[in-house]
């Protein structure tokens, strides 16, 4: 009698929990759409590619390879990605790449160096493809630690099927750059490179690298965080290490900001860039400036997707089209990207603008580190779902994206 | 008194034999006297049949798997792309009659689609059965109406939803049995004309019921 006590009361335990995580179910959701089944219905699967899923990618760089759509995804491995079956949205066929480093600088004797590590690369185009070159900070593991160093490596000039190609790199010499490299940018054609100047004190320089002359010029000097993006407007270039933003012309140096409506936000800035006619920046704590060409800035306000979330942490942006035809879009830690209008969101048309399609989630509730833009192909960095891409002309659909 | 004598002499003559076949033969008698004493008697067998009244209890708990079947709209019907899914749920039962019980069920599904994000369901309904018996088989016809909440990546919407299913169980003891349930889901999602679909799913499971 006991026992079938105690079982009477354990299940109807159960049956009053299951009730409860129901209704918790239900409130903890906003009733709200109304088109559940003919979603699901109407849903194509993700084309996918074979790069790993949660890779994590700094850059693309699009190769100029005998008519062979190739590019090569950094990450700590190099990928080579080259289109393996027609039509625009076709997945690429990614291999990782082996790399080769000379040992002695100046020797021009590379052996392979499976344990290092790529930290950042960027393409230098040259006026042919022969005379591209790919910049790049590597980490080569001697024993007891890492070293990084730049380096310089030709592409290959053509992609047999199946060829896996190995890329050799020699050091770049670098006159006047002190410290230890951490990363490059290309900005209007010309090599940044952002460079950790004392082991002491945690500093960091930017320099202006003449890839002609293989020197290096100091344009930004001690900053606490190292430099995260950079953009050409209006005859300035534009940089944003942290909360500062610091612009000017080459030679250098490039000053710190004077603007006090964005110098210095509470949060650091998420990304610059200069679409067709505007510089656009973002910030951590949910705003989004912009900036016509000899123009004043304009900011929005603190955006929120819900009233009782917090503010949106805006990372990267990017453009296609010009004109009136262009279109800009931002990423965000957690929400996607958001289609902008006139370069700004305003608070009632924020969820409208948000993108892609909602029931890819690994998309649209991921968190999108960056975009690159190469030919008429989009490219998007996420944080734990990989690399994806799409095909874009004059406007980007919802479907169509593959994951890489 | 010559009788007497004779009788006399007789019962000297047969006692020892008397005796003889008194010890010989009582040991027997009192063999079977003690077995006849020592021997159980056997215990009434008890009546497993149960029998139900009004007031008798059922709990149900069941699991297994759940078959997305398509979806219906109003010019035809389509995949529905799910993956096969899996369904649980809880119910509490009361007889009002031997065959007929009523009760309440609260359950719950998943699936996932062709973009592997999760289709949940909850229902919550009401429910009658009329159960049949062949001894020790118990095959009930039920169904439940009632209200199913779905949700789909960020959407949330209530439906109704019917459930129609059959089953059969194993009497294991008076207070135990356990079976087999097939159970259709209809769930009618109306959203205008052109994206209202009538889901069909069909829930195969275990179930364990706990009479009481």
């Amino acid at each position: 009698m006991k026992r079938e006590a105690m079982t009477t009361r354990a299940l109807r335990a159960a049956a009053a929990a299951a009730l409860a995580a129901a209704f918790g179910m239900l409130s903890a959701c906003t009733p709200s759409g109304g088109a559940i089944f003919a979603t699901i219905e109407q849903e194509d699967e993700t084309v996918e590619s074979n790069l790993p899923d949660t890779v994590s990618v700094t850059d693309v760089l699009e190769l100029r390879a005998g008519g062979v759509t190739s590019f090569v995804a950094v990450a700590r491995t190099l990928f080579l990605g080259v289109q393996s079956t027609a039509g625009d949205n076709a997945s690429l066929d990614w291999k990782a790449l082996s790399l080769s480093i000379e040992e002695t600088p100046g020797s021009g004797v590379t052996t392979p160096s499976p344990g290092s590590t790529c930290r950042s690369a960027v393409l230098v185009p040259g006026a042919t493809a022969e005379t591209d070159r790919i910049f790049a900070v590597l980490a080569a593991p001697p024993e007891g630690g890492e070293t990084t160093a730049l380096y310089r490596s030709t592409p290959p000039a053509t992609i047999a099927a199946d060829e896996l190609p190995t890329l050799e790199w020699s050091t770049a010499v670098s006159t006047g750059l002190d410290g230890r490299p951490e990363g490059v940018f290309l900005v209007n054609g010309e090599l940044f490179v952002t460079a950790r100047t004392s082991t002491v004190v945690t500093q960091y320089a930017l320099y202006h690298y003449d890839v002609s002359l293989d020197t290096a010029t100091v344009v930004i000097a001690l900053t606490q965080v190292p430099v995260a993006d950079g953009a050409f407007h209006d005859s300035a270039y534009w940089f944003i290490a942290g909360n500062r933003l610091y612009t000017g012309a080459l030679p250098g140096p490039f000053a710190l900001t004077a603007d006090t409506t964005i110098a210095s936000p509470a949060a650091s800035y998420g990304g610059v860039h200069a679409s067709d006619t505007t510089l656009h920046l973002s910030t951590g704590d949910g705003k989004l400036h912009v900036r016509p060409a000899g123009g004043a800035w304009t900011a929005s306000a603190a955006l929120t997707l819900t009233s009782d979330d917090a503010a949106l942490s805006f990372t990267d942006f990017a453009s296609i089209g010009t004109g009136a035809g262009e279109q800009v879009f931002v990423g965000s830690e957690g929400r996607g990207f958001f289609r902008l209008t006139g370069g700004l969101l305003d608070q009632e048309a924020l969820a409208a603008a948000r993108m892609p399609d909602r029931t890819l989630s690994e998309l649209y509730a991921g968190t999108i580190l960056g975009f690159v833009r190469r030919s008429n192909v989009i490219f998007v960095r996420t944080a734990g779902a990989g690399l994806w891409h799409q095909v874009v002309d004059a406007d980007l659909p919802l479907k169509g994206w593959v994951w890489d | 008194m010559l009788t007497c004598s004779v009788l006399r002499s007789a019962a000297r003559l047969c006692a020892p034999a008397v005796l003889v076949l008194w010890l010989l033969l009582a040991p027997g008698f009192a063999a079977t006297a003690w077995a006849q004493v020592a021997k159980p008697q056997p215990p009434e067998q008890p009546l497993l049949q149960p029998t139900r009244t009004l007031g008798d209890q059922v709990f149900q708990i069941s699991v297994g798997p759940l078959v997305p079947l398509f979806f219906q709209s109003l010019s035809g019907v389509s995949a529905t792309g799910l993956t096969l899914g899996g369904a649980g749920s809880l119910q509490w039962n009361a007889y009002v009659t031997k065959e007929v019980r009523v009760g309440l069920e609260v359950g719950g599904m998943f699936a996932f689609s062709r973009r592997r994000n999760t289709l949940l369901m909850v229902p919550l309904s009401a429910k009658a059965a009329y159960v049949l018996s062949a001894y020790p088989f118990e095959f009930p016809i039920s169904l439940g109406v009632g209200l199913n909440i779905v949700k789909y990546v960020d959407d949330v919407y209530v439906d109704p939803i019917v459930r129609p299913g059959i089953g059969v169980y194993w009497q294991y003891d008076v207070t135990w049995s356990f079976g087999l349930n097939m159970v259709y889901w209809w769930v009618p999602h109306i959203s205008g004309a052109t994206d209202t679909r009538f889901g069909n799913f069909l829930e195969i499971t275990l179930s364990a019921l706990y009479n009481f």
